[in-house]
């Protein structure tokens, strides 16, 4: 029997200032795509249709149009930067089609033809600083490749210390791609903050962590436990590449090749297979990975691909997926996520690989925010350990997208 | 500095949408509701308690002066229009009626949470700018009284202007009053700036 066919759509870019996490993103995609056609679970198939805007913003909104005028694409699993999502908002709206947007974002968006499977910033920046304020202190330097992302997390961070009492010792942006680091790494010598917050993406980010290493060999104080490099989209995508420049940069996720769990330590195994045993699996892979899944399921319960009935039905209930049940928030069309916090280890080590170590996550999700509604920024920080407000510092996560 | 900037947040914001049952309609409440705010929807006519909402929005091509209980000069609060017609009579109604920022229509799924800062932050700066025009006025209008005083200081002072000046703007600074106030205060001593002098 001949299942029916449908097209979807996968826009991400493989080359480029950011082609790491594209390339990654890509392969979830890929991998559910097959393991969804092979499962027999589905009257229907998927029929993977790329694109690849190679990293230029402008490129985005021309594919996303080609995928949904041309190829019949009604769903397209894509984008990384907040920049290239808003590009492709005004295609979606003429075609009535959906966007399944899966990396972290700065959140103030809520748009009906988007759904968001990233985290939003209290998923994402404000976790990270209830544990990084209280661990190493309120004087930061604020990084950020020149576009919203950086821009955006900046001034919640900024606003976050503020409210701390602390303070910003400086905030610097470059553009995308920009490997001028030479004057950041200057100016945080002679600042000396309590730690670094980086939202530079792709090649800046990379020879910003070489160069602020390099610092921190000259001078210990710039070592990781002492002033530390702290980031909201930092995964294992960018590990190998790092190489050494990694080891003790604190990254905040919503997935980590270490969380212990059942499902988990199944879905590895699986993808060593298909992907070797040495592949490192990161957020930016499963969130593509994980839509996927979340679109067969909806399309199976629905009966049809058609955007405006999944919006209908597919949210407020879990839905099973390889990594957990996730739930899509109704009002919002965001996830539920479980912020982790995991530090790098074994980057600079010839025996190990390099890896995040959990030092803290949350034991249930967390709604989604996206306008920071129901967070208050002056509420402070939880100095204890275990406090109210603050993660639970204890290892030993579950993965529990939701309970 | 760092403490100063608040994100905005309208949760417990109560919202008015005067506008009749229309797709625009539901997408601005949907809208509305997702960042916490209580909305209610009236058509045709605003009644006196409406005026007591956080923020108004309203739809300017349908929506007339009948509909408003409060006068044009009055506005109670910030107010988004909602345009569909660029007719200039109809811009100009909606920035009349006290119309802050406003969106495009037809009403998507962005763009409120926007013009919710842009009309707060122009309705807060308008309200501080009447209240700082009102008191310049005020104080424009005392000045004949300012100048009085001034004239009885430089007389018993044998001094000349810009010093009889200081010694008002002494008087006021240490009364920690306005200096029309301190003018006020020294016209009113039968034997002005010196009497207590005198008296002593």
């Amino acid at each position: 029997m001949t299942r029916q066919e449908i097209p979807v759509g996968v826009l991400f870019s493989s080359v480029g200032p950011y082609a790491e996490i594209g390339r990654e993103a890509r392969e979830g995609a890929r991998a559910a795509i097959d393991e969804i056609n092979a499962s027999g679970d589905f009257p229907f198939r998927f029929a993977c249709v790329e694109a690849d805007p190679q990293g230029e913003a402008d490129r985005y909104a021309v594919l996303a149009e080609r995928l949904m005028r041309e190829e019949g694409c009604r769903h397209i699993i894509g984008c990384q930067t907040s920049w290239s999502r808003k590009e492709v908002l005004p295609v979606l709206e003429r075609h009535q089609g959906l966007l399944w947007y899966t990396a972290p974002y700065e959140g103030f968006e809520s748009h009906d033809r988007v759904l968001y499977t990233g985290a939003c910033p209290n998923q994402n920046v404000v976790p990270l600083f209830q544990y990084a304020v209280p661990a190493f202190g309120n004087r930061a330097y604020l990084l950020g490749s020149n576009y919203i992302w950086g821009w955006e997390v900046n001034r919640i961070a900024r606003e976050l210390l503020g409210a701390d009492g602390g303070c910003v010792l400086g905030e610097r942006y470059i553009p995308i791609g920009d490997e001028q680091v030479a004057h950041l790494i200057e100016e945080i010598r002679e600042k000396r903050p309590d730690f670094i917050l980086n939202n530079l993406i792709g090649t800046s980010s990379y020879a910003f962590l070489r160069a602020y290493r390099a610092l921190g060999q000259e001078d210990p104080f710039f070592l990781p436990s002492r002033c530390p490099v702290i980031s909201c989209n930092l995964t294992e995508a960018e590990l190998p590449v790092l190489g050494a420049a990694a080891e003790g940069v604190i990254s905040t996720s919503t997935y980590f090749e270490t969380l212990d769990t059942a499902d988990n330590r199944a879905f590895l195994a699986r993808m060593r297979l298909l992907r070797g045993a040495d592949a490192q699996i990161s957020a930016m892979f499963t969130g593509p990975y994980l839509a996927a899944w979340l679109l067969a399921r909806a399309i199976a319960e629905t009966g049809a691909a058609e955007p405006q009935g999944i919006i209908a039905r597919l949210p407020d209930r879990p839905r099973p997926t390889p990594l957990g049940p996730v739930v899509i928030d109704r009002q919002t069309q965001h996830a539920h996520l479980t912020p982790h916090i995991g530090v790098v280890e074994g980057a600079a080590s010839v025996r190990d690989r390099a890896h995040f170590r959990l030092v803290g996550t949350r034991p249930a999700p967390l709604a989604p925010d996206p306008y920071l509604v129901d967070y208050d920024p002056h509420a402070g920080f939880a100095r204890a350990p275990s406090g109210a407000a603050g993660l639970d510092r204890e290892t030993g996560p579950q993965l529990r997208l939701v309970t | 500095m760092a403490a100063e900037f608040r994100t905005p947040s309208f949760r417990g914001w109560k919202a008015v949408v005067l506008h009749r049952p229309h797709a625009d309609r539901d997408n601005i409440c949907r809208q509305l509701e997702r960042l916490g705010i209580e909305v209610e929807c009236v058509w045709p006519d605003l009644r006196k308690e409406h005026g007591e909402a956080n923020v108004l929005v309203f739809d300017a091509d349908m929506a007339h002066e009948g509909q408003f209980p409060w006068k044009a000069d009055i506005q109670p609060m910030p107010m988004i229009a909602l345009m569909g017609t660029e007719a200039p009579g109809r811009v100009e109604w909606a920035i009349r009626r006290g119309a802050g920022a406003h969106l495009n229509k037809p009403i998507g799924s962005s763009g409120i949470y926007g013009a919710l800062v842009v009309a707060q932050r122009s309705f807060e700066a308008r309200f501080a700018y009447e209240n700082k025009i009102a008191d310049l006025e005020q104080r424009l209008a005392r000045r004949p009284q300012v100048v009085e005083a001034i004239l009885t200081l430089m007389l018993q002072r044998n001094c000349d202007a810009h010093t009889a000046y200081r010694g008002l703007r002494d008087l006021a600074m240490a009364g920690r009053i306005s200096i029309e106030d301190a003018a006020d205060e020294l016209n009113a001593r039968p034997g002005g700036a010196d009497d207590d002098r005198r008296k002593a």
